[in-house]
């Protein structure tokens, strides 16, 4: 069987071995990180502690 | 004439009453001209909430010392021309009907075991008790009662996870009521923040077996450095900045984290969250027609069903978004108030704002709408992982497993929270884990005193958690243990495997 082109044994080897659970998981979860992303910035884009805050002054409105 | 001075001592009586229809008819209104209204809306609100609770006894004790009224007495009525007694009265509730005969009866021919079955009579239907102090205008001293049953009427479901037990000493017995420390302001030592900032710390305070400080003592703590910028002296006091509440959170011990309102999405889910740990949070508000701001505590919460996803990119539903309502101690009112949570969107800058509504219990007075300006909540110092980030965590592991799960027709649902390594580890044995499962997770595993759990669920039950180390500050490299509960299907085992060691963790199951 006359031998097929390639770049080098392992390359070759690298391409073609099936993801594992584990690596699949891996991407998924990266995936999943990207599609929360922007409920994360969302949630968390709102007011700084400001000076003005932390220097409220909370006693009884009525 | 001076009276002549007196070293006798107290005298003591302790009487049971049917419970009046009008509570505050108990309480004589003071000469003079008063300062707002009498009754007092707490008495007002009190006489009500229990009413509701099915109270149809009152005990009166008449001379009761108060740690929390002496600690302000010491510093401030000990010094006033007029005489203010530093003895308080306390009021015991009953569900119970006792007439005034057979209280007096049950001390009659007595013994040990007439005591003990007389003891466990009562505790069945005490409902809790409120300290009267000597104060004309705000009488409403400390106040633990018996939380509202769960579910509600309307299916929902009642949760109080801030409460701890309080023992009651009453003529020979020892009673104890769950609830959370509610007092009235003073307005001479305590303001609204103070109040709240006292009841905030009674839950978390005792999980790390600190002292918890009197309203006199978080006074002066918050005074010690920083002087209010608007009337500069501490006492009579004219309300605390929340700079002051850190302080004097942090002289107590503890860590003040401040979370400024950023949306409703996000401020439900940090009120849920810190609340289902057992952290009350302070909740400064700002009503929609004042000025002023104002200072209450979160004790409760009630949850209906979780709504659908309506974000067509997400797999799984929010469960933070299923919060309805706080129960809340407000000094202006009384303790589990409810503040319904909603959108609320702003005239200036078309910004949509968390608003609280807030029912008050007589009609002439319409619910009052606050705004959310920030959430306060005291932590331990071991407790460094904000909620936040194991949120963010926990979102995207929902999104990964509801994708992983919907083949299987099953709807994951996300919580986040905090829990004690020994609260988690005596829950364990009801998981229903396979004997090595436990066995790795209880003997094997060593978890942080508080641990961040994300907990994803479905309609049938729970999936799986995530276990974090709280100690981190980082919540990604801070995996302790994924543990899988039997709902989750056991054909994606091998996935959640995988999971885990993506996170460098174990899987217990």
């Amino acid at each position: 069987m006359p031998k097929e082109k390639s770049s080098g044994p392992t390359r070759s080897l690298q391409t073609d071995r099936p993801k594992t659970v584990e690596e699949e998981e891996r991407e998924l979860l990266s995936t999943a990180q990207q599609q929360v992303r922007p409920v994360i910035k969302r949630e968390v884009e709102g007011e700084p502690i400001t000076k003005e805050l932390l220097n409220l002054r909370l006693k009884k409105p009525r | 004439m001076n009276p002549k001075p007196s070293w006798d001592y107290p005298e003591q009586e302790i009487t049971a009453q049917p419970f009046p229809v009008d509570l505050a008819s108990l309480r004589p209104k003071p000469p003079g001209l008063i300062e707002g209204s009498w009754p007092p809306t707490q008495l007002i609100y009190l006489g009500l909430y229990l009413g509701k609770l099915g109270c149809k006894t009152i005990v009166v004790e008449a001379h009761y010392v108060d740690r929390d009224y002496i600690h302000d007495h010491a510093l401030f009525y000990a010094r006033s021309l007029r005489d203010y007694s530093n003895a308080c009265e306390r009021w015991h509730y009953f569900s119970d009907a006792i007439t005034a005969e057979q209280w007096s009866q049950r001390f009659q021919n007595a013994s040990e075991k007439t005591r003990a079955e007389y003891e466990q009579q009562l505790q069945q239907s005490y409902l809790g008790f409120t300290v009267m102090r000597p104060l004309p205008g705000s009488p409403v001293g400390r106040t633990v009662l018996r939380t509202y049953g769960s579910p509600t009427d309307s299916g929902d479901t009642h949760l109080f996870p801030t409460v701890r037990d309080y023992p009651v000493h009453l003529a020979g017995m020892k009673l104890i009521v769950p609830g959370l420390a509610f007092q009235q302001q003073d307005q001479g030592v305590s303001a609204c923040a103070t109040t709240a900032l006292w009841s905030a710390l009674q839950n978390v305070a005792r999980l790390e077996e600190l002292h918890v400080p009197t309203p006199a003592e978080i006074t002066q703590a918050a005074s010690r450095y920083l002087l209010s910028s608007s009337v500069g002296r501490a006492l009579p006091s004219e309300g605390l900045t929340i700079q002051q509440l850190c302080e004097a959170t942090r002289a107590a011990g503890l860590h003040p984290l401040v979370l400024p309102s950023t949306s409703v999405e996000d401020d439900r889910a940090q009120i849920l969250g810190y609340i289902s740990s057992g952290f009350a949070p302070v909740l400064t508000i700002r009503p929609e027609l004042g000025d002023e701001a104002h200072a209450v505590c979160g004790v409760g919460i009630k949850l209906g069903t979780v709504p659908p996803q309506t974000d067509l990119n997400l797999r799984f539903q929010d469960g933070a978004a299923a919060l309805r309502t706080v129960y809340i101690h407000d000094d202006r009112l009384g303790p589990y108030a409810a503040a319904h949570v909603a959108p609320w969107t702003l005239a200036k800058g078309n910004r949509i704002a968390t608003g609280l509504t807030i029912d008050w219990p007589d009609l002439a007075v319409p619910a009052e709408l606050s705004l959310l300006l920030a959430t306060i909540v005291p932590l331990p110092e071991k407790l460094r992982m904000p909620l936040r980030r194991v949120r963010d965590l926990g979102l995207a592991l929902a999104q990964r497993t509801g994708k992983l799960l919907a083949p299987y027709g099953v709807k994951v649902i996300l919580h986040c929270r905090f829990r004690t390594a020994v609260d988690y580890g005596r829950a364990a044995f009801g998981f229903g884990l396979t004997d090595e499962g436990l066995y790795k997770l209880v003997c094997k595993t060593v978890l942080s005193r508080y641990i961040g759990v994300i907990e994803l669920s479905s309609n049938n039950g729970r999936l799986y958690d995530l276990l974090l180390d709280a100690t981190e500050t980082r919540a990604n490299p801070s995996a302790l243990a994924f543990v899988r509960h039997p709902k989750f299907p056991a054909a994606c085992l091998p996935n959640l495997g995988a999971i885990a060691k993506t996170f460098g963790t174990i899987l217990v199951a």
